[in-house]
């Protein structure tokens, strides 16, 4: 049995708009141990990435607010953390990369000045060692003539590459977790692959458990031994991949896939959309939040807000529909 | 480097920086174009040929004449020029921090502390900028005049020592403090504008990701602001920066005519046109009193204008793209 390093429990967290509080993520609870992959899907705007940054303390507050849970890493509670020893953790113990390699860059410092600051900041280098290091971190993800490329700026960069720094940046302080956010999103699929390929190699060497937020499930396949699919700021579905995308139970989590071009599947095939977009949650929800969008749906579902429920060993979801009789459990 | 290349090849910009490198040389080279006269003090004092109030036309002797009371307007003009780069730099500089730290915290923190500093700033804006100086100046030089200045000694001390290189542990000089009450004044009333414009470009690049990205390494709030915002928001600030080098010398200038900048017969343009007030009905005849450190004024300020106008062309976003600044 691996080490359980971050324990999330029932996280919650709201933002304060015009419009009323909207409750963004409701009673999240996740697990993850050392050195595994988990995967987190769901379309935009289902509160993945707010779960995330909510564990890191990174939401603007205000107007967002952690409201409640707790977020457990190595028994520390993270959401009770002074800012100044949150800083601690950031970059240091868990670092995050961003969906977007042409805005998550600085313009205006140099490449090496990028790498080198979480080293600074957390490892008490000197600037020549750190600078010496950074050089090796960009070897390390494959980007050739490291130590010159260090003096260049982003633009100079492509974005495969400057995803490349933005996980040599990540990685350069030894993180036990890494909270990828949809990093391959900008990228084009030949580099996504390349991409994927070198996080797989650096986590065999160096260790570290990954996070990975994404839409896009043939990204994750590859790629994460336990997936979470994400709906209305809760988790409705969670299972290793393989039984997933074998037996998926949840009739968003079909419709997911029933969206998703397959190689070996039959070519004649229509893929197949989910009718509307995912709500926007103004009170906790008191109903099931797909209800509106599913084609399973039942009376129950209008009344209660199902929560996961083991359906087989490690496969749990929270569903009032059998949707194999298409009746109540 | 980049900038420097553009900014000669551009020529409007190039004219603007032969006419500045012209006064850098007036300003370094003084003592050898003007040379201190044996008997004086302070070199900043214009030296007088007699006490006649006439003033007498350009000879071998004053090759731009001498003006009321007989100082000397060819060393006014050369040691002037020190005066304006002293103060248009020292005003320049210490507005600039000003704003760009009140701007910046503004920006980034938002909320309450955003709405009491822009609130601050609005106050400061609501005065006439000219007549807020003027009163200003005058209220400073009867408070330092009695010596009641307690808090703003050491305001006068910091700028003193920007601006004259004087040590900060001696008594202010005098002749410096009048100098020193219309910068201070100029100051006061002169940060906002840059205060404004910091705050728009913290909130336009806060919101990028790399702020955030910033963050998720663990950096702190300042470390943040200073070192990943500031340098992304600054370029535009340069361009108001360097015009402003301009504004100030004439208002600071305009501060002399009226009697409360330098020193009479201190070696500053404004202080010396305002010895032409008296001549006003014969200046035809008494030209060189006012054209010399008129057109010095002028081609100062135009050649900062010049280079700023050329700067904001050079380091346009929209423009940027042609090149790699």
């Amino acid at each position: 049995m691996l080490n359980q390093i971050l324990d999330v429990k029932g996280l919650e967290t709201r933002f304060r708009t015009d419009e009323g509080i909207v409750h963004a993520v409701n009673g999240v609870s996740f697990t993850v141990d050392e050195g595994e992959t988990i995967g987190i899907v769901g379309e935009s705007g289902c509160g993945k990435s707010v779960t995330m940054l909510s564990v890191l303390r990174l939401i603007p507050t205000p107007p967002g607010m952690i409201a409640g849970g707790t977020a457990e890493f190595y028994g520390q509670d993270l959401l009770k953390l002074q800012e100044e020893e949150m800083r601690h953790i950031r970059g240091a113990q868990i670092s995050m990369i961003f969906q977007d390699p042409m805005t998550s860059l600085n313009p205006v410092l140099t490449i090496g000045k990028q790498l080198t600051e979480p080293m600074l900041l957390h490892l008490n280098m000197t600037q020549e060692k750190a600078d010496e290091k950074a050089a090796e971190l960009l070897e390390m993800v494959g980007i050739s003539g490291a130590s010159e490329r260090l003096k260049d700026y982003p633009h100079q960069f492509s974005g495969g590459m400057r995803q490349r720094v933005m996980i040599a940046m990540a990685l350069s302080c030894n993180p036990k977790v890494l909270i990828a956010d949809e990093p391959t999103t900008a990228l084009d699929v030949t580099i996504q692959a390349q991409f994927i390929d070198l996080v797989k190699r650096l986590q065999k060497n160096l260790g570290m458990a990954i996070i990975w937020i994404t839409h896009d499930l043939g990204v994750i396949a590859g790629l994460a031994k336990r997936m979470m699919v994400m709906y209305g700021g809760s988790f409705i579905e969670e299972a290793d991949v393989k039984e997933l995308y074998a037996n998926p139970q949840h009739p968003y989590t079909i419709g997911l896939l029933g969206s998703l071009p397959r190689l070996d599947g039959k070519h004649s095939e229509r893929l197949v959309s989910i009718d509307g977009l995912p709500p926007v949650l103004y009170e906790p929800p008191t109903s099931c939040p797909f209800a509106p969008r599913c084609e399973f749906v039942i009376d129950k579902c209008l009344k209660e807000n199902p929560i996961l429920e083991e359906f087989s060993p490690k496969h749990r979801v929270a569903c009032w529909v059998d949707i194999s009789t298409g009746r109540s459990r | 480097m980049t900038i420097i290349k553009k900014l000669l090849k551009n020529p409007t910009s190039l004219i603007g920086v032969i006419i500045l490198s012209l006064y850098i040389i007036m300003a370094v080279g003084a003592p050898w174009i003007a040379p201190i006269p044996e008997n004086s003090r302070d070199a900043y004092m214009i030296p007088r040929d007699g006490f006649s109030t006439t003033p007498s036309p350009p000879s071998e002797e004053h090759i731009f004449g001498t003006t009321e009371g007989q100082y000397d307007i060819f060393y006014g003009v050369v040691w002037g020029s020190r005066t304006a780069f002293r103060i248009g730099v020292v005003i320049t500089l210490i507005t600039t921090i000003i704003g760009v730290v009140v701007g910046a915290i503004s920006g980034f923190y938002g909320g309450w502390v955003d709405e009491i500093l822009m609130r601050l700033t609005e106050i400061f804006q609501a005065f006439p900028f000219l007549l807020a100086a003027i009163t200003m100046t005058s209220v400073l030089q009867t408070i330092y005049g009695r010596g009641e200045a307690g808090g703003l000694i050491f305001m006068a001390k910091i700028v003193a020592f920007l601006t004259f290189g004087q040590n900060p542990a001696e008594n202010l000089d005098p002749v410096q403090l009048q100098i020193l009450t219309g910068m201070l004044a100029i100051i006061f009333f002169g940060w906002m504008g840059i205060a404004r414009v910091m705050r728009g470009n913290i909130l336009a690049v806060k919101e990028f990701e790399y702020a955030v990205a910033a963050k998720t390494i663990g950096a702190s709030d300042m470390r943040i602001l200073f070192n990943h915002l500031l340098p992304n928001a600054v370029f535009p600030i340069l361009v108001i920066a360097s015009m402003n080098i301009g504004a100030y010398v004439l208002t600071f200038a305009a501060l002399s005519f009226l009697g409360l900048g330098a020193q009479r017969g201190y070696a500053d343009w404004g202080q010396m046109i305002s010895f032409a007030r008296n001549w006003v009905p014969s200046l035809v005849e008494h030209w060189y009193i006012v054209v010399y450190p008129g057109v010095a004024i002028i081609l100062f300020v135009l050649a900062w204008n010049l280079v700023g106008d050329a700067l904001r062309d050079i380091l346009d976003p929209r423009l940027r793209g042609s090149g790699s600044v």
